[in-house]
């Protein structure tokens, strides 16, 4: 009965969280991987879009997948309490996509500056070379 | 900083070992390792004390002991991350008195492990076999 309004709710709500979650994840990781990769924007820019396409393949992905329910929706009350709990799920999901593409981005940042990382001691003396 | 120039003792099996280690040891710049007081470290760098883990960069920079080894770490690409650990403030006691330990302590810890010494064996290699005097 309420079906179809659910999953209106439902996907406009997902995909809502989804794309707010991924453009944060834009704009905010490039400087981490600005960082990460020395200063050269264009590779950080590159890689910044293809982290942000797999997130959204994954989320909307998932979001659709699950949108299917056989539960009938007879009253208003059941209806919410199945978007409720669906948008739930998603928002668990996008939650701890997103935590793993700052740890993606962390770790990124972290290889790149050990990488460049001059040597933590200061010498002892200086070597006069034989050559 | 091209090259690292690892000088270490051939006469103590531990070193050793960690030196054919470091030999297969991915790294971010070539290391070469000569055993100290060998004629290729005395023709290179004549002035360097023996006794010690001893690290020269190809530009002159050396650090000895300790510090050394953490630069040998720094090298590494598997173990730079624990070389900055091991220079930060709060672990650089404690590697100093690790390494303190293990250097004074390295040829009775080789002898008990019955670690190889290649530094003995080339020394006894080079030493010429007496010469068989014929028998009457």
């Amino acid at each position: 009965m309420f079906a179809v309004q659910a999953y209106a709710v439902y996907l406009i709500v997902s995909l809502g969280v989804t794309v707010w979650v991924a453009r944060m994840l834009h704009q905010n990781g490039r400087v981490f991987l600005i960082d990460a990769f020395q200063g050269k924007q264009d590779l950080a820019d590159s890689v910044n879009k293809l982290l942000v396409v797999g997130f959204y393949l994954i989320n909307v992905g998932w979001a659709v997948s699950a949108l299917e329910t056989s539960a009938p929706l007879d009253t208003v009350r059941a209806a919410i309490e199945l978007v409720s709990s669906k948008i739930g799920t998603i928002l668990l999901v996008v939650g701890g996509m997103h935590f793993l593409n700052l740890f993606v981005l962390n770790r990124f940042r972290r290889n790149g500056l050990e990488r460049y990382a001059p040597p933590p001691i200061p010498p002892d003396t200086f070597a006069q070379l034989v050559r | 900083m091209r090259t690292l120039y690892i000088l270490y003792d051939s006469r103590c099996g531990v070193c050793c070992q960690i030196k054919r280690w470091l030999e297969r040891e991915p790294s971010y710049l070539p290391l070469r390792l000569l055993a100290a007081g060998s004629p290729e470290a005395v023709l290179l760098f004549p002035r360097v004390p023996r006794e010690e883990l001893v690290v020269i960069a190809d530009t002159g920079e050396s650090w000895f002991g300790d510090n050394a080894f953490v630069i040998t770490l720094w090298a590494l690409r598997r173990y730079r991350n624990w070389s900055l650990r091991f220079a930060s403030p709060a672990l650089r006691p404690l590697a100093r008195r690790a390494y303190a330990a293990l250097t004074s302590q390295r040829y009775l810890i080789s002898r008990l492990l019955h670690l190889d010494n290649e530094g003995l064996a080339t020394e006894l290699a080079s030493v010429p076999l007496p010469a068989c005097e014929v028998g009457e």
